[in-house]
């Protein structure tokens, strides 16, 4: 080769071991991206199609995931300890359990 | 114990495309041997024209990091013993451009560090030492973070630096947070250049370079400091504008 090409490595999603090594924070990450592209997909075929069991808990279990995660970037972000951070990941989802086994329990959500 | 390494290769004079290459090593019965014993052992016994960076070996200068099994470390520091298997990938930092097999280019490193003027400029002229108590609120503030040795690693593990390559990095922003902490420090701008587009709002909390960082800095800590004081010299600024009017 006459002309040396310059190369840059970038994280390998396709890659198995990537996935291996991927660390609590950016799973807490990567959990609250995706829950928030899902909830607005189940926002509206719950509109579309309303009162549907399955779809309610999945809105519900989206959303709690979402908003606990939430919680989580707010401590972090008015200066709680940053090495809370993995402890804080587990705390939020099972806070997230919580919240759904409640809501899906007590409040009446339709036929 | 005989181990398997999976070495990334690229020498961009000659391949047109990255390889992989498996060499199979014998690190004999010590417990102690580390990922850089292994790349010596590979270099002096199998293959002479492997490349890869080191100096200490101890941990202190930077040097070797390389991303081992998926995960940014020090080869020097990484025991053979505590990765799981013994099957290992090697390959160089992400975000870095490669010069060969597993060396990259710091040049790029140093040029993201000195687009945010990092060095200390004094608010006094006095000769006098500085005088800092390690317990005063200001010292535990800084705390670790000065002890950065440069290795490139949360540069590596920070998916930002992809999406961004104008991103000034969790390495160069960590040298910031250490300044602006610093009260001797005089430079009013230093707030304002990293607070534009590619400054501290383009961390995204993923704590990669928490997690990877060899001297356990978090530079992901200080990016938050550093919010938090842009948020409250912004609303001091407005303050004192309502109250000029």
């Amino acid at each position: 080769m006459t002309n040396p090409r310059e190369l840059i490595l970038k994280r390998e999603v396709g890659d198995l071991q990537t996935w291996r090594a991927t660390l609590p924070g950016m799973w807490a990450w990567l959990f609250q991206r995706i829950s928030a592209i899902l909830i607005l997909l189940f926002i509206v075929l719950h509109f579309f199609l309303p009162y549907r069991r399955p779809l309610q808990f999945l809105l519900l279990l989206f959303v709690s995931v979402h908003a606990a995660l939430g919680i989580r970037v707010f401590l972090i972000d008015l200066g709680a300890n940053v090495k809370t951070q993995k402890f804080l990941f587990i705390a939020m989802l099972l806070l997230a359990g919580f919240f759904l086994f409640y809501i899906w329990n007590r409040l009446p959500l339709g036929g | 114990m005989i181990y398997t390494f999976n070495v990334f290769r690229f020498d961009p004079k000659k391949d047109s495309e990255p390889y992989y290459q498996e060499y199979t090593v014998d690190m004999g019965e010590s417990d102690k041997a580390t990922v850089l014993d292994g790349l010596f052992k590979i270099q002096q016994t199998q293959d002479k024209t492997l490349s890869f960076r080191y100096s200490c070996r101890l941990a202190m200068c930077g040097s070797c990091a390389v991303v081992i099994n998926g995960k940014e470390g020090l080869a020097c520091k990484t025991m053979l013993r505590d990765l799981s298997g013994n099957r290992i990938t090697v390959r160089p930092l992400s975000h870095i451009p490669v010069v060969k097999d597993l060396t990259v280019d710091l040049k790029q490193l140093m040029k993201r560090l000195r687009k945010v003027e990092p060095y200390f400029i004094p608010k006094s002229s006095s000769l006098e030492p500085a005088r800092i108590p390690p317990t005063s609120k200001e010292r535990k503030i800084i705390g670790l973070h000065t002890e950065c040795i440069a290795c490139g690693s949360c540069v590596s593990a920070c998916t930002m630096m992809h999406w961004d390559p104008e991103y000034h990095g969790p390495m160069a922003l960590n040298r910031v947070f250490c300044l602006v902490a610093d009260s001797r420090d005089l430079n009013p701008e230093r707030l304002e250049k990293i607070a534009g587009e590619n400054g501290i709002y383009r961390c995204h909390m993923e704590f990669n370079c928490t997690d990877v960082c060899p001297k356990h800095i978090s530079p992901t800590r200080g990016i938050h400091y550093l919010k938090r004081r842009v948020f409250w010299e912004g609303l001091k600024s407005l303050w004192g504008k309502r109250n000029a009017k």
